[in-house]
């Protein structure tokens, strides 16, 4: 038994006007010749409503839909895609196709067949208008309490996406829900403004954002992060020891390590890690995975776009370079195992090696004992995104919020500020790994190649030596 | 698509409007067309086709609104679409800042205005065509010593007719066409590997540099980045080039948007009149500049026009839509959506000229990360360029940050005489000080 949602087949094969035979044997045709490929179909509506300066913006809701049929020969990709679902126009992309690669090729079946899904399977689009202006109007005026607050903006966000994927000899079908709260306010001391942000969510029903507890409680952090921002210090410049937060702050990996190690940088040489399989790239302190297994996270998928199920694979185990993250081409063309990495940004493209949820396990270090430990450096907080050349193994990511560490105590807040490194050397001079791992609240986005798919990120609470990152501030010391 | 059958499907979703009692919508519909071909060592890599189409209405019924965007353009799915719009709508609450622009606002000889853009050309380009491009592109820059292989080399067409119909009678049509190709390329040395490029994109096939020149400047661009160097950290003169100076005028576009100056979010509130930059810089938005986006009308059908947002250094204009213009109790400047053509105008020295006076300084060609917070006007970034050592380009610097405050920033800019537009909406640019860490 593989992964099937009836009502997700019977839409599409009803638009197609066809059976599952039908669709399968046109799309085994289409694909006569070639080594790999299949259609991905997909429809995605999205909901959105947005309270901004007290009032209810105009609501948006969006149904899309399409297909994609890939052809691959070799390392030969062909990508057609349509928004009018017709078996005649399936069969003529697929002729169009055969004339622009070779025809000789052998189809290569899927060998591994998901079982299970990993989140609802039903639309998360379930509460009515009237209950999200509700709930924004109470996050509102929960924010507002604060007197500081001059301005804020709540956003609720679900996405219905429903997904099939059809090979010559077989089907998988899926829903995948996604929903996502944010909350922004604009906070003052009358001399001042910091503008501070807070979103969580993830692959399941609106029901967990609707909880006040659970909002309250990162209204009142985001407040916390204001009030620290306001008595600021501007950042200092240069080489010091950084301690980096649990959960959202595995940023650091995902751009450090995560792009490098996505295996189309691998077989096209073009990733700094390309040669280093086996070798030390981190302390031994440091293991890193990538896992679209776990259930209701935002990086999650129950197969890839490819149909591949999603697993827990080891990338970095004690320091050393165990694997790769695949899609099918690069795991043909370098002979490893699938990993379930080939994602891709809807209908309209093809799929390309992507993180899921990607975080680095837990060290033996009580965090307190990291920040005591450090005589002076800083502990960034709150982070904000990041960006890696793969090539050259230099990423950045942005702290927005930290703390100055003095004799091991954590004193003064300081200001926002980029922080470098190199990927190679910066996870090499981890000495400290905390064991308090957590995995981000469900708001990581993730472009590569002008596609954006939803990941995941964690940590436990982590020391870098001075010299592993440069810290991006204006204060010159000496 | 054509124009007549666009705008039968606007008036079928005008009536079905009407009967739900909607007072006002507006139909923006979209239909493009487009290929793309990668090659990697004289070999398509990948061949990619699009056909599109979309369909965005927004309804009105008084104060109260929504917004519906979709892609089959069915009868009965647009009816499903026009039906839901209206449900949300009437379920919403009324909001006195859903405004709808008046006929006084729109551009006047909108499809005359349009046509003398010249946006649109109509060559096709074959896959074939794509390849015989990318691959002479790829082959220039593998030409350059030092280059060792191609990261990625690729040729692509697209060209999309665009519709607008409102219920209260504004209407026009817009072509466009983007043609493109570049690569770019790996290199290393000493077991360092560095990769750049360089792409080139018009509206039409003719402005597009040679395929030769560019797969060139993109394989030189690569090989330039070998054996970097760490650079002092220290405050010291940097300049940045034209591929990222443009970040000085994005970062005021941000800062200047009437609704953040109304929700008290910009670093710039209260700056109005105020002489930000040296006397001499402009920054101007001219939506009359034919370039790929320029179009005479904002997203409300408001009639663009030339703006100096910058005059002589003084912050002269918010960027302002119907409701922030409300909000602030001023007019809109047909800014909903982006500024449109938005530039620094140049200066008088060249980039030689003002490297020419720099003891010691670092000459920027990337930035990484976030950069600028519009809130605190603080600013931050990974960088990578060249030092600049005794008024001379020199060594490459890479995993540096460059950091500073805009309105400090701003203050100390001097634009060099390189503008180019379509290109680069910004020359290159000099900021007296700011704050560099290197490794």
């Amino acid at each position: 038994m593989s992964l099937r949602n009836t009502q997700v087949e019977n839409r599409f094969l009803g638009q197609f006007k066809t059976d599952e035979a039908g669709l399968l044997a046109t799309v085994h045709d289409a694909l006569l010749g070639a080594d790999d490929g299949e259609l991905y179909v997909e429809f995605d509506e999205t909901e959105s409503l947005v309270l901004r300066d007290g009032k209810i913006e105009s609501p948006c809701f969006s149904p899309m839909q399409g297909f994609g049929l890939r052809r691959v020969k070799g390392t030969q990709t062909g990508y057609m895609k349509s928004d009018v679902f017709d078996l005649g126009i399936l069969r003529s992309l697929g002729k169009d196709m055969q004339t622009i690669f070779s025809n000789d090729g052998t189809y290569i079946p899927a060998m591994t067949t998901p079982q299970t899904a990993l989140y609802i399977q039903s639309t998360p689009l379930t509460r009515d208008l009237k209950e999200r202006i509700d709930l924004l109007k109470a996050i509102d005026a929960y924010v507002r309490r604060d007197q500081r607050v001059k301005a804020a903006t709540v956003s609720l966000v679900g996405r219905n996406c429903e997904v099939m994927i059809a090979r010559p000899e077989r089907l998988v079908s899926e829903i995948r829900p996604i929903v996502r709260l944010n909350m922004e306010a604009i906070v003052t001391n009358g001399k001042d403004s910091v503008s501070v942000n807070f979103g969580f969510g993830g692959r399941k029903r609106y029901d967990d954002l609707f909880d006040p507890a659970v909002w309250q409680k990162h209204a009142d952090k985001m407040l916390a992060d204001a009030t620290a921002l306001l008595s600021a210090k501007p950042c200092p410049a240069g080489q010091m020891p950084v301690v980096l937060a649990s959960g959202w702050a595995g940023v650091i990996l995902h751009e450090a390590f995560g792009h490098s190690l996505e295996a189309d940088g691998v077989w096209q040489q073009t990733s700094t890690f390309k040669d280093s399989m086996g070798q030390q790239i981190a302390s031994p302190l440091v293991t890193v995975v990538d896992n679209g297994t776990i259930p209701n996270r935002r990086g999650s998928l129950s197969f890839d776009d490819e149909g591949t199920p999603t697993q827990r694979t080891v990338l970095v185990e004690n320091g050393i370079l165990k694997t790769f993250m695949h899609d099918r081409i690069s795991a043909r063309i370098l002979g490893a195992n699938l990993t379930g990495n080939g994602r891709r940004d809807g209908y309209r493209c093809r799929p390309i090696p992507r993180m899921t949820n990607t975080f680095m396990e837990n060290g033996a270090s009580d965090p307190k004992d990291i920040i005591a430990q450090t005589e002076h450096g800083l502990y960034a907080e709150v982070l904000g995104g990041g960006q890696v050349d793969t090539a050259s193994g230099k990423f950045v990511f942005e702290v927005k919020l930290s703390w100055l560490i003095e004799n091991g105590k954590i004193t003064s807040p300081i200001k926002g500020a980029t922080l470098t490194g190199t990927g190679g050397k910066a996870l090499l001079a981890v000495d400290m790994v905390g064991n308090d791992r957590e995995i981000d609240p469900g708001i990581g986005t993730c472009g590569k190649n002008g596609q954006s798919v939803p990941v995941g990120v964690g940590q436990p609470t982590f020391r870098i030596k001075a010299g592993g990152l440069t810290v991006g501030g204006t204060e010159v010391s000496g | 698509m054509n124009r007549n059958t666009a705008k039968n499907i606007a008036n079928r979703i005008f009536s079905i409007v009407s009967n739900e009692g909607g007072t006002t919508a507006h139909v923006f519909m979209s239909q493009g067309q487009g290929k793309s071909v990668s090659v990697r060592n004289a070999a398509i890599e990948n061949f990619d086709d699009s056909t599109d189409v979309s369909i965005g209405i927004t309804v009105w019924f008084g104060e109260r609104t929504s917004h519906i965007a979709g892609n089959d353009l069915s009868p009965t799915s647009v009816e499903t679409l026009v039906k839901k719009a209206c449900e949300i709508a009437r379920a919403m609450e009324p909001n006195p800042f859903a405004l709808i622009a008046s006929a006084s606002l729109w551009p006047t000889n909108v499809d005359a205005t349009i046509q003398s853009l010249n946006l649109s050309d109509t060559r096709e380009l074959s896959v074939r065509e794509l390849f015989d491009l990318a691959h002479i592109v790829e082959s220039a820059g593998l030409a350059v010593p030092g280059v060792e292989r191609t990261n990625d080399a690729s040729a692509f067409f697209s060209r999309s007719t665009d519709f607008v119909f409102t219920s209260d009678g504004f209407e026009t049509e817009w072509e466009s066409s983007d043609y493109g190709y570049g690569a770019s390329f790996i290199a290393s040395k000493d077991g360092q590997m560095e990769e750049d490029g360089r792409y080139d994109g018009m509206p039409h096939f003719s402005l597009l540099v040679s395929p030769d020149e560019i797969g060139r400047i993109a394989g030189e661009r690569t090989v330039r980045k070998l054996g970097a160097v760490s650079i002092k950290t220290g405050k010291m003169p940097v300049i940045f080039s034209r591929d990222v100076s443009g970040l000085i005028k994005s970062s005021l576009a941000g800062a200047i948007n009437g609704e953040r100056i109304y929700e008290g979010s910009s670093f710039l509130c209260g700056k109005l009149g105020e002489r930000l930059f040296p006397e001499g810089v402009n920054i101007i938005s001219d939506p009359s500049i034919p370039v790929f986006g320029s179009v005479p009308f904002d997203n409300e059908c408001v009639a663009r026009r030339r703006i100096e947002f910058v005059k002589n250094g003084v912050l002269t204009s918010w960027s302002l839509d119907l409701k922030s213009a409300k909000q602030l109790g001023l007019t809109t400047t047909g800014n909903a959506g982006t500024i449109s053509v938005f530039y620094m105008e140049n200066g008088k020295s060249s980039p030689e000229d003002l490297i020419a006076r720099i003891p010691y300084g670092f000459y920027v060609t990337e930035t990484m990360g976030h950069g600028p917070n519009r809130t605190t006007g603080d600013f931050s970034s990974g960088a990578s360029g060249f030092l600049i050592e005794n008024g001379k380009l020199g060594r490459p610097v890479n995993g540096a940050t460059i950091a500073g405050n805009l309105l400090e920033m701003y203050q100390a800019v001097t634009p060099a005489n390189d503008l180019e537009i379509g290109r680069y909406h910004s020359p290159t640019i000099m900021v007296n000080e700011m704050t560099v860490a290197g490794e």
